[in-house]
């Protein structure tokens, strides 16, 4: 019995001092972090309706395939919206000039363009955050890292 | 009227979505190979590093009506070419190879012309303002605004937004989006003074026009739309018209409810009071093929009767790129009236 509760507070405690992080991260460069953002200007920026920083500097969102189950979480904790329900939206904005934000095959290149890019902003899985970037919102949901 | 024949090519426009899914395949596999190029079918040809865009779309449209011979045409064939770079400037044009929609002053031999539809410059201060000058789509509704075949769920286009107001304006545009209570609200102010570049002659061309629209997007399923307009057009120059309307767009997994009203009275002229109505609901039916239905109404002062149109259809819209219509329209009352089948085929490229 006391063995047992041992190893359950030991667990929690592993768990705890070790960070493993769970979740959607949204990253971007160290060197090029607004004051911050939040869930709503998300939503702007990755249907190219917010396209400035404050700073003036245009922003450059960066997405991952449609078929990624982390750009499927992404899409549904930002819109309530599968990839595929936003494409009326996109068809619409085409015939305006304006085309969707940037898709990358995986999450290291999403780290790799975000932290060379001035003004990128990506999402990635939490447990793959480095030094490379900084996270300026963390968002639930996700696929279970090593996925 | 042959509702029937609605059945007929239902089922029809079943098969093809049973051959369209085999195709998708093939498509998949197509959009891959393209990609080295930079090329998706609907998402436009980027020129190198240029900045520049080229895309577009095609459609082709066939009827049979009451009183009118069938027929087929190529009812648009448009391109469009755009710049941006990384400053705030952005050109847009678009050139449409067309068949006007309207009747006033063309004949069946002189339907086509090459229109400019779009012709502007764009400068971005910040996303609270952008400038436009040139040529663009008025923004009176949701409808006129992305009326492309391929953007729209039927052939056949509302009658209030080909009557109640021409399709362009040519002059001075102001956009942007503004925070109003945590929401997004989109606004677009324009003047204009006429002059407009390669009129559509089957339409009524504003000599000069100001206007407002906003768009609020209530929660990520319903947007509201608002419009107020005053202008006068070249056929009576005299007459000064005041415009508001009103339009909504709900969606929900595939499912769609939309519409638009319109209000417009003439300043001198009481008896040119017009309004009108249309709410139109999407309903998918699986393997990309959708159901759409549109209820319209339509009604002028000086007419004793109203226009009603019912417009009834399916849809297979295998992606984002192209899509075929099939649809039966029943009109009754004063106004035009244009019983018959249509159906087209488009491309967005």
């Amino acid at each position: 019995m006391v063995g047992g509760i041992l190893a359950l507070v030991a667990s929690l405690w592993s768990a705890q001092a070790f960070g493993e992080e769970s979740g959607i991260a949204i990253v971007m460069a160290p060197n090029a972090v607004p004051g911050h953002v939040n869930r709503d200007e998300l939503a702007l920026i990755f249907k190219r309706k917010k396209r400035y920083w404050e700073s003036g500097e245009r922003v450059q969102p960066v997405n991952l395939p449609a078929t990624h189950l982390l750009r499927r979480a992404f899409t549904m904790q930002v819109y309530n919206h599968t990839p595929e329900e936003l494409e009326d939206y996109w068809r619409d904005q085409y015939f305006q000039g304006v085309l969707p934000p940037y898709v990358l095959a995986s999450e290291e290149a999403v780290i790799r363009l975000v932290s060379a890019t001035p003004g990128a902003i990506g999402y990635v899985s939490a447990c793959s955050t480095d030094h490379r970037v900084v996270v300026v919102l963390r968002l639930e949901g996700g696929p279970a890292c090593g996925h | 009227m042959p509702f029937h024949r609605l059945i007929v090519w239902a089922g029809a426009l079943w098969m093809l979505a049973l051959c369209g899914d085999v195709m998708a395949q093939d498509d998949t596999t197509l959009a891959q190979s393209v990609n080295g190029t930079g090329y998706r079918l609907g998402q436009g040809l980027p020129l190198g590093d240029t900045g520049f865009t080229l895309g577009g779309y095609g459609s082709a449209q066939w009827q049979t009506l009451e009183a009118a011979e069938p027929r087929i045409a190529l009812s648009h064939f448009s391109l469009f070419l755009w710049w941006e770079g990384n400053g705030g400037f952005k050109f847009f044009s678009e050139l449409d190879n067309e068949e006007t929609q309207n009747d006033r002053d063309v004949d069946q031999d002189g339907r086509h012309y090459l229109s400019v539809e779009r012709l502007y410059v764009d400068y971005s201060f910040s996303d609270a303002l952008t400038l436009r000058a040139g040529k663009f789509l008025t923004p009176i509704g949701r409808w006129n605004q992305v009326h492309a075949d391929p953007l729209v769920w039927t052939t056949s286009r509302p009658l209030l937004t080909r009557e109640f107001f021409p399709d362009n304006a040519t002059g001075l545009m102001a956009i942007g989006v503004v925070n109003l209570l945590g929401q997004p609200l989109e606004y677009t102010a324009y003047l204009s003074g006429g002059a407009e570049v390669r009129p559509d002659p089957g339409q009524d061309p504003f000599t000069d026009a100001c206007g407002l629209r906003i768009n609020l997007p209530l929660g990520s399923n319903l947007q509201l739309g608002f419009s107020a307009a005053s202008f006068r057009q070249a056929d009576e120059v005299s007459v000064r018209k005041h415009l508001a309307g009103v339009d909504f767009m709900w969606t929900l997994h595939g499912y769609e409810l939309s519409g638009e009203g319109i209000y417009r009275r003439a300043e001198t002229s009481p008896q040119q009071l017009v309004k009108g109505a249309f709410v139109q609901g999407v309903v998918p039916l699986g393997l990309h093929v959708s159901a759409v239905g549109r209820l319209e109404a339509t009604s002028a002062l000086d007419q004793n009767d109203a226009t009603r149109r019912r417009v009834l259809g399916l849809v297979y819209r295998p992606d984002r790129a192209w899509s075929i219509k099939f649809e039966a329209v029943r009109d009754s009352g004063a106004g035009i009236v244009s019983n018959g089948m249509l159906a087209s085929a488009s491309v967005l490229f």
